[in-house]
């Protein structure tokens, strides 16, 4: 089972909040031969800052401009397609029956942005670097070698069992990247640090960037794939969710990755948009301080669990755009599923639980990150309801980075209850949500209900090495996992995350996919 | 023909008189009086006390101004009027506590920096100049981004951005007080230095200390309000105006009100401290005397 080591920056918990998006997503390249596209520019608005521009270490909401500039070996296809799966810089794929040697055949005559030769040696060094000093290098802890046995064949060879599908299409970490510019970063840290240099192979290269302000895309000549109809696209980095709405609607920008939910309503009015609604990977959760007494008794995160008043929480926390969250992992991914039981907004019995727990004047403080809009809406109504079955709660926003590092600190000197907006790296909520929010740890990361649970445990770990050969029986060993964690309540789970898909009428090509929610893939975008 | 002013003293007969005929001064006067008033009687006067305080009621969201909620609902449905009601105790509160804190500790520095003269100035002045390098607002920002953000962590930061005004406003006075017949009389019946201060420099100084304060508590409400728009401030669901015009600011095209009201609550409260201030600078200065 790996070891997720995800990080939650503040600017990538900005992002996904305020992800109120035009998601672009049903993926990235494909389709040679296209026309000639004519001279357009097209002006988009986003909140995406840019951490590093270092494909490998990235890790955070510079995603939004990564993935034009690079390119993995698959991409995922949203749910509901034909195939789960498509072909980027590998052409085909196949497994062994173990499923633990997959070969992976690579597309050919494919160049790297610097002039470099994509091949079999490029992916493995590619591979290597990201499962050596990667941002998202867990999802490389399967991998126990992978080799180049000709120009356009690679082979991993696993540990144990493991879906390199998922894993070769994460969101993060699987970006092949040209051997000249990791070999000069290996030597200089600040390689990639002007944005201007780049190793990928993507529809688009970086040409002009400027910190806090904007990003200048311009179509690659040598892509291998459909040219995007947009030449040039400016991206200007507007944390205002309000001046982004004012922008779009003002004609400044085409298109607007950050609008805000609560405004939805003037955006479905305006005749010159249409307003969609996707499914995200992202979901809203809770942690009880199990840690600490009364919350290491069970009835009592039960009696919390049934105050929590979940539909006013998505109506405005979400504004609307959220949906019933069955246990830990969203419904849009594997293996999420409507046989989790789930808790009932009801005061009576809450108050029930508590007094047969014996507790009462029960004082709690709550921490959530405050640059998170969302939850800035809905901690208060959280105060409100506990008030009515006597538990006062004391609410406190810290910035996102400031309430983890409490959380992974001492759990005596730690917060009662810990909000969180979490998303897996990619598709897999069992070795991503359940593992990192609620597996056993010595030393808590994300596992902050500080929670240990042997059964439940053992049942990741069974459910983890059928996850590529036997997905059904990994997805019945996960929900029962998942019965356990909503039975003894560490945590609880308030909502799904759904975003709106804000299209302007005159460019087509938006399409929602929930495994790149925070992408906008502009080659594949074009006027009507 | 120019001549010194006298050093003007606490209220002296004639400044009540002066208040009352100044339109301005009974405006402010009045402002502030409702303020108080307000704040002292939240309870009663709010139509809807716990919204007021902080419940939702999420079947209301977004209500229009109307005669159940005159000045409409917000996003979580609770009624405007009610949370400016409950919000003139957070503004009041803190903008007094700042200002109190500030005079408490500039005051006295000031003070002995004046009347002490040397080193001691100098140490305490350089230190106050250090602080006065900054614009008020941006160092309570970095105060408040150490600290984290709270309405008392806000009100901390206030205090480090303002007491450097009374220390240089009393520094002067005292200074210019220390060479004047009557605490060179002091000084010789061997009074000590902190009995001169206490009773002789402190006393004259009190007329100006009292203008100032009184315009700086309207600064402070607007500052306090200001680092609660952008995050720095009192949090949810405390109702704090500066905290509703941020909340309200994403709906200002749909729904006016959630920012309008509190905005306007905003500023006749510092209107009000300001025509005070203005008033009572007026109404003190000797120079005023006889208009």
């Amino acid at each position: 089972m790996p070891t997720p080591l995800k990080r939650r920056g503040t600017a990538a918990a900005l992002l996904a909040v305020a992800l109120t998006a035009v998601t672009a997503c049903g993926g990235g390249g494909g389709g040679a031969g296209a026309k000639p596209p004519p001279a357009r520019v097209l002006n988009v608005a986003t909140s995406a800052n840019i951490t590093t521009w270092d494909p490998v270490k990235s890790f955070s909401t510079e995603i939004f401009y990564m993935a034009n500039v690079y390119e993995p070996l698959l991409w995922k296809n949203p749910p509901g397609s034909a195939e789960p799966f498509r072909p980027a810089l590998a052409e085909s794929w196949e497994a062994s029956a173990d499923k633990k040697t997959w070969t992976f055949k690579l597309r050919q005559n494919v160049t790297f942005h610097d002039g470099e030769k994509f091949n079999a040696a490029a992916a493995k060094a590619s591979v290597e670097a990201a499962q050596e000093r990667g941002g998202a290098s867990f999802i490389w802890a399967p991998l126990k070698n992978v080799k180049a046995p000709d120009d356009h064949t690679l082979v991993f060879t696993l540990k144990y069992a493991a879906p390199m599908e998922l894993i070769a299409s994460s969101m993060y970490g699987a970006w092949m990247v040209s051997p000249k510019a990791l070999a000069a970063a290996k030597g200089n840290d600040k390689h990639f640090e002007s944005g201007t240099v780049d190793g990928g192979t993507g529809p688009y290269k970086v040409t002009e960037y400027q910190p806090g302000k904007q990003v200048v895309l311009r179509g690659f000549d040598g892509y291998w794939g459909q040219k995007g109809a947009y030449p040039t696209v400016v991206s200007h980095i507007t944390p205002e969710a309000v001046t982004q709405q004012q922008m779009l609607q003002g004609g400044q920008v085409d298109l607007a990755s950050g609008l805000p939910l609560e405004n939805i309503g003037q955006l479905k009015a305006d005749p010159n948009l249409d307003v969609g609604e996707c499914a995200t990977a992202s979901n809203y959760v809770g942690f009880f301080n199990t840690a600490r007494k009364p919350l290491d008794n069970p009835k009592v995160r039960q009696a919390l669990s049934h105050a929590l008043p979940y539909d006013d929480i998505i109506k405005i926390g979400g504004e609307g755009f959220g949906s019933k969250a069955y246990g830990a992992v969203p419904q849009s991914i594997f293996p999420g599923g409507t046989d989790v039981p789930t808790y009932t907004y009801d005061l009576a019995k809450a108050k029930a639980l508590l007094d047969e727990a014996g507790v009462s004047g029960l004082k709690l403080k709550m921490t959530y990150a405050a640059e998170n809009q969302a939850q800035k809406r809905f901690a208060p109504l959280i105060k409100d309801s506990f008030s009515k079955i006597g538990v006062d709660v004391e609410i406190s926003p810290m910035l996102f980075n400031q309430q983890w590092e409490l959380g992974k600190g001492d759990p005596a000197k730690a917060q009662d209850i810990f909000l969180l907006l979490y998303w897996p790296t990619y598709s897999d909520g069992g070795s991503d949500n359940l593992y990192s929010l609620f597996h056993s740890s010595e030393k808590p990361f994300f596992n902050l209900s500080y929670w240990k649970n042997k059964e439940f445990d053992g049942l990741l770990a069974k459910a983890g090495t059928f996850t590529a050969t036997d997905p059904d029986k990994a997805k019945a060993l996960y929900t029962g996992a998942q019965k356990i964690l909503v039975d003894q309540a560490p945590g609880f789970f308030l909502y799904d995350v759904r975003n709106p898909l804000v299209s302007p009428k005159r460019i087509k090509g938006l399409t929602c996919n929930p495994d790149y929610a925070f992408n906008m893939f502009f080659n594949q975008l074009a006027p009507r | 023909m120019s001549k010194t002013p006298p050093i003007a003293t606490l209220p002296e007969r004639g400044v009540y008189r002066r208040l009352l005929r100044d339109g301005p001064a009974v405006l402010g006067f009045a402002l502030v009086a409702l303020l108080v008033l307000v704040a002292a009687f939240a309870p009663l006067l709010a139509p809807f006390p716990e919204q007021g305080a902080g419940a939702a009621s999420v079947a209301d969201r977004n209500l229009a101004p109307s005669l159940t909620h005159w000045f409409g609902t917000d996003a979580m449905g609770r009624d405007i009027l009610s949370r400016i009601v409950y919000g003139a105790r957070p503004a009041l509160l803190v903008s007094m506590a700042v200002v109190g804190l500030a005079v408490l500790v500039g005051v006295p520095l000031g003070l002995i920096a004046g009347f002490r003269g040397g080193r001691l100035d100098e140490a305490i002045m350089r230190v106050a100049d250090m602080f006065l390098a900054f614009p008020p607002l941006l160092l309570a920002m970095v105060v408040v981004s150490l600290l984290g953000p709270s309405l008392w962590n806000a009100a901390i930061a206030l205090v480090v951005s303002w007491w450097p005004w009374y220390a240089r406003l009393v520094r002067g006075l005292a200074l210019s007080l220390r060479e004047r017949p009557f605490v060179e009389g002091a000084r010789t019946l061997g009074l000590r230095d902190i009995t001169i201060m206490r009773r002789h420099i402190l006393p004259n100084c009190s007329s100006p200390i009292l203008v100032q304060a009184t315009t700086d508590i309207g600064t402070v409400l607007l500052a306090a309000g200001s680092l609660a728009f952008i995050g720095l401030g009192a949090q949810p669901p405390t109702p704090d105006w500066g905290l509703m015009v941020a909340e309200g600011r994403t709906y200002v095209f749909s729904h006016w009100w959630m920012s309008a009201f509190p905005g306007a609550a905003i500023f006749l409260a510092v209107l009000g401290f300001n025509l005070l201030g203005d008033a009572l600078r007026d109404a003190l200065d000797p120079r005023e005397v006889g208009r």
